[in-house]
Order: structure tokens, then C-alpha cells, then sequence
């Protein structure tokens, strides 16, 4: 089950980082991963949801070194994928996220691991996280953090359902471009450049 | 001359046609077989034999899965009780304890049954309720063992309320109806025209994959509330499972004959609230189960119900391929249809955003959104 005894013991931290970035904060000033409504917003739909309750831990993890930036870690025992027995899936909300959020906060920005090294067309380039949906688009089609963690799990169960499906459809086909995988839901065009306004 | 073929008996597993040929075949799966029952109840009634000449004038009664007819395979123990006549005024509350008429029946049972169990052996001391008697000598192949519980009862003869047993509790005294609870149990058996021992067993063998949150005698006290007509097994379980959920929210499930002071125990391991939750999450998958089914997707249904047992030996998963190509159609045609209707933010929702603006890969009703994917990768190309 989760606590947040464990967040509510860290003490605040300067907003610096090694990468530079201010740290997201409530309006409190607290970073919004040891804020007890932020954890509430976000944890409240898995523990009515069937499904999930009882399948997601939550942590704070840190370095061992004075002002080491934090990160909020849910781990799910394994969301339901047709075809596949569950598929363990871990969340990172980072107090400086050393990612392009691409003008998203933080906190509706995580990164989402699960199956990774798997082969699939929608991945970040540098960590293998999820490439669940355009940054940019509208709200109906992403998702934040008031949103709740249920939705979260319900579309990472469906991106890794459009990986499986695409891998046993031909995947990377030739590597020129024929006979790849069926991706059954909707493509934005990759890169980073493209996400600069609505795509 | 044509040669004969016989045509391969259908596999329910591999080539389902409906949720009930799929827990009709589960069912056969486990059950009991007969050189089994006839084992267990040989040596039941050899151990009959024993308590009812070292207690002269008693009688025996039988009860446990053999005896309400919801027995398991692999068949693994019988219970039974004798109740001591000669016990009646020198034993129960407030008189002596169960601890000396216990290590009379089990000097006699080790005595009488050894020279043929040369492995028997048998435990009374610091056991709550029962004689534990360990034939060392599985009626199943490749068990361990075959074990009985025998219960040294004493009659209630209270003039004020005599129903019941005393049974053992350490070495004190129970109250008790196991007599009735038979009674009721063959009862229910006989109106649902074993319906409700075909449900149980299937409970039976759900609550042994998935941490027992109960015990069998829960399961079909909690199926005599609801069980007693004859329905389909999908029915069945739907209903047994709406009613057990909504009876363990409220509490723990009172002696269905009203003779025992305490209510039936759930598992030590688990609060009610988890015993609750576990229910309810089967209860998902069954209910998945009878959607896709209903809207024809049968290879994902079975999958659910699979799910839902999580013993594959018992219920094998269908083919993954045989899922995936049924669930990649099921999508495309809830995403038709939901392009097909206005989208409307779902109401009572107070979030900003609609929370669920598309189609879930699994059974419908889940929120999602309807995404596009992305990569920040410059290259259209798949990472390796």
C-alpha cells in the first residue's frame, strides 16, 4: 500500500540541481513529490480502483549527499496486458527532471518504464521510457496529474498492448521502412524539433 | 473399404464456444475421481470403525467436502466427528476438558490402523479443534499424503437451547451444528440439482490459487444465502460473488445454522478489507469475462477467466496469438465506434479534462484517452 510517511520525512531542499532546472514546487513551496494533496490527487483513483489497489508502492528515493535531488517512484506489480501475463511498470516523477518536459510541469511529464529493451517505434531516445503521447497535445489526448494514476496505468496497458501487437505484426520490418508493424493507435511525427506548437 | 476416423473430441481450451464450456470443462478438471472417493471413504469409515468400538454407544457423523459432495482434486483429507455418549454428563463447559477422551481415540486409531499404515501417525496436543491422523499413504498419486480430521463432539443438552454440538476448542468446548450444516449443504445440493457443489468447487479451487482468503466452510456457508436454484455455472459465480462481497463488507459471515457463538474466521494473513478487495478484483475479471463474451470476443473472454483462476493447470490461458489478434480488432472497432459518437467529458467527473476520452485495449469501461504517440527520436525508426 502506499505511505507517504516515507516523503513526509525528507526535509526540503534548496531548488538547485545539477542540471540547473528550478524544481517544480506547490504553493506551499514544497517540491510537489512530499506534498500531501499532491499525493492525494494522484493516488486517489488506485485506491478505488479495483485493478490497481493493492498493486502500487510508492518511494522517495534520494542519493546519500546533501541537497541530492529526489525522485517519487510508483511501481505497479503488473498492469493488465491482453496477451501477456502483467507487466511490472515503474513511474519517476524527478524533483529536476533531467528530460525535456517541453513546456509541461513536472509533475504531468513523468517518465514511465516497462519492458525495457523491448523494440518499439515510441520510445524516448535516451532512457527507454514510454513515449505515451505528444507533449502537446490537447488534454483530452495526455494526461496530468490530476488526472490520477489509474488513467496513467490504463494508457501504459495500452501503449505496451500497440509494442506487442506491433512486434508480432513485423516490427522494424526490412529496416527500410517495409513490412513494419501495425501500430494501432495514432502517430505523431517524432522529434523534438516537432513539438515546438501543435502538431 | 473407407477407413474410420474418429473426429478429436472439441477442446473447450483451444477452441472455446461459450464461458459455460470453459468452466464446464475447468469443473472436470478438478474434480474428484471415483477410485479416490472410494479410498478416502474406506478409510473414513475404518476410522468409524475404530471411535465407535473405543466409545461404545456413540455415534458418527460425517461432514467435510466428501460429505457435502464438493471435494477436490487432487482429494487430500476427509473429516468426521464422533459424538461420545458416554461423555455426556462428565464433559463440556464447565465439566472436563477434551483432552483425555482425544488421547483415548487416538491411541485407538494408532493402535487398529497401524498394521496397515505402517507410516500412520497421529496428532492431538495444542491442536485447536480436530485429531489430525496422517496416513503416511496418498489416496492420489503423487501427493504427499491423505490425512483425516476427527472431531470428539459431545451432545448438547442444555434445556434451554439444545442445538448443536460441543466441539473441541484447545481444551475447552465449542458450540457447533456440523449436522446440520450437512443437512443444509445437501439440501442446497438437491434444489440447484448440484449446481451449488459444482459453484463451490470452482470457489474452492479460486480460494486455493489466490491466497485463501477464505476457508471452505465460508464458501458454502455464503452460497447457502444464494445457491439453492439450478442456473448456469457463469451465473452462478456472478452471483455468489455479489453476494459475498456485499456480506463481508458489512462483516464476517455468521454460523448459517445459528449455533456457533462466533462468527465463520477469515484468513489470519488478511483483513477483511483484502479478503473484500481480493473478491472484488476476481469479480473484474469474471464480469470482463461475461462483457467480452456477450460482445464476442470469446478468445479474450477466456483469457479473464484464466485470469481470473490463475491456475493454469486447471484453466489454461488460450493462445497469446489467438488474444492479441482478437484484441487489436476489438480496439479498431471500439475506436470506430467511438469516432462515430460526439465526445462528451464524462459527467459528475469534477476534473478540468474528461478523464476518459478513449478506448482501453482491454475490456471497455476502463478510462483511457485516445493518444498519439510519439518519440522525441529524430528518426522515425523503432529503438533496438
Amino acid at each position: 500500500m502506499m505511505s507517504v510517511s516515507d516523503a513526509a520525512l525528507v526535509a526540503v531542499r534548496p531548488c538547485l540541481a545539477s542540471c540547473g532546472q528550478i524544481a517544480p514546487v506547490t504553493s506551499r513551496g514544497d517540491w510537489f513529490g512530499i506534498d500531501p494533496t499532491f499525493h492525494y490527487l494522484l493516488e486517489h483513483s488506485v485506491e478505488i480502483d479495483v485493478e490497481h489497489r493493492g498493486q502500487v508502492t510508492m518511494r522517495v528515493v534520494a542519493a546519500y549527499a546533501p541537497g541530492a535531488p529526489r525522485t517519487l517512484q510508483y511501481r505497479h506489480a503488473g498492469v493488465s496486458v491482453p496477451s501477456r501475463r502483467p507487466v511490472p511498470v515503474l513511474i519517476e516523477f524527478p524533483e529536476y527532471p533531467a528530460y525535456a518536459t517541453y513546456g509541461r510541469p513536472a509533475q504531468d511529464y513523468p517518465r514511465v518504464f516497462a519492458d525495457l529493451g523491448a523494440e518499439s517505434p515510441h520510445r524516448m531516445d535516451r532512457d527507454d521510457s514510454l513515449c505515451l503521447y505528444h507533449p502537446h497535445d490537447p488534454s483530452e489526448r495526455t494526461w496530468s496529474a490530476t488526472d490520477g494514476l489509474a488513467l496513467l496505468f490504463n494508457m501504459v496497458a495500452n501503449h505496451l498492448f500497440f509494442e506487442t501487437h506491433w512486434r508480432a505484426t513485423g516490427g522494424c520490418g526490412d529496416g527500410n521502412g517495409n513490412d513494419e508493424g501495425i501500430w494501432l493507435a495514432d502517430e505523431a511525427p517524432h522529434g523534438s524539433d516537432k513539438v515546438v506548437g501543435r502538431t | 473399404m473407407t477407413a474410420l476416423t474418429q473426429s478429436p473430441e472439441p477442446d473447450p481450451y483451444r477452441h472455446p464456444t461459450s464461458l459455460e464450456d470453459i468452466l464446464e470443462a475447468a469443473r472436470h478438471r478438478i474434480e474428484v475421481t471415483d477410485t479416490e472417493l472410494k479410498a478416502a471413504r474406506q478409510r473414513r469409515d475404518m476410522l468409524s470403525a475404530v471411535l465407535r468400538t473405543e466409545f461404545p454407544g456413540s455415534s458418527v457423523y460425517v461432514n467435510g467436502s466428501i460429505a457435502h459432495g464438493d471435494a477436490l482434486d487432487p482429494l487430500t483429507d476427509v473429516d468426521l466427528g464422533v459424538i461420545v455418549a458416554e461423555a455426556v454428563d462428565t464433559h463440556g463447559p464447565g465439566k472436563k476438558g477434551c483432552s483425555d477422551l482425544q488421547e483415548r481415540a487416538a491411541n485407538a486409531i494408532k493402535s487398529t490402523l497401524r498394521p496397515e499404515f505402517e507410516n500412520l501417525r497421529v496428532e492431538y496436543r495444542s491442536r485447536k479443534r480436530s485429531i489430525l491422523v496422517r496416513f503416511g499413504d496418498p489416496v492420489t498419486a503423487g501427493q504427499d499424503d491423505f490425512t483425516a480430521d476427527v472431531i470428539i463432539a459431545i451432545d448438547n443438552t442444555d434445556a434451554d437451547d439444545n442445538r448443536g454440538l460441543w466441539i473441541p476448542r484447545y481444551t475447552g468446548w465449542d458450540r457447533s451444528a456440523p449436522q446440520a450444516h450437512t443437512r443444509m449443504v445437501r439440501d442446497a445440493n438437491a434444489k440447484s440439482v448440484s449446481k451449488y457443489a459444482q459453484t463451490v468447487r470452482l470457489l474452492k479451487h479460486w480460494n486455493r490459487a489466490n491466497s485463501k482468503p477464505l476457508c471452505s466452510w465460508n464458501i458454502k456457508a455464503l452460497a447457502l444465502d444464494v445457491l439453492k436454484t439450478t442456473r448456469p455455472l457463469v451465473e452462478s459465480l456472478t452471483v455468489w460473488f455479489d453476494h459475498a462481497i456485499a456480506a463481508l463488507r458489512k462483516g464476517l459471515t455468521e454460523d448459517p445454522a445459528g449455533v456457533a457463538t462466533k462468527p465463520i474466521g477469515i484468513s489470519e494473513k488478511m483483513t477483511r478489507t483484502e479478503v473484500v478487495r481480493r473478491l472484488e478484483k476476481a469479480r473484474r475479471h469474471l464480469t470482463d469475462a461475461i462483457a467480452l463474451e456477450r460482445d464476442g470476443y470469446i478468445t479474450m473472454a477466456h483469457e479473464a477467466l484464466a485470469k481470473m483462476f490463475n491456475d493454469p493447470e486447471m484453466l489454461p490461458f488460450p493462445d497469446a496469438d489467438r488474444v492479441r489478434v482478437e484484441a487489436a480488432t476489438k480496439f479498431q472497432t471500439d475506436i470506430k465506434n467511438l469516432n462515430t459518437r460526439a465526445t462528451k467529458p464524462v459527467s459528475g467527473v469534477s476534473s478540468a479534462a474528461p478523464i476518459s476520452t478513449g478506448v482501453n485495449v482491454g475490456t471497455s469501461g476502463r478510462p483511457s484517452r485516445d493518444v498519439r504517440s510519439w518519440s522525441d527520436r529524430k528518426n522515425q525508426g523503432p529503438t533496438r
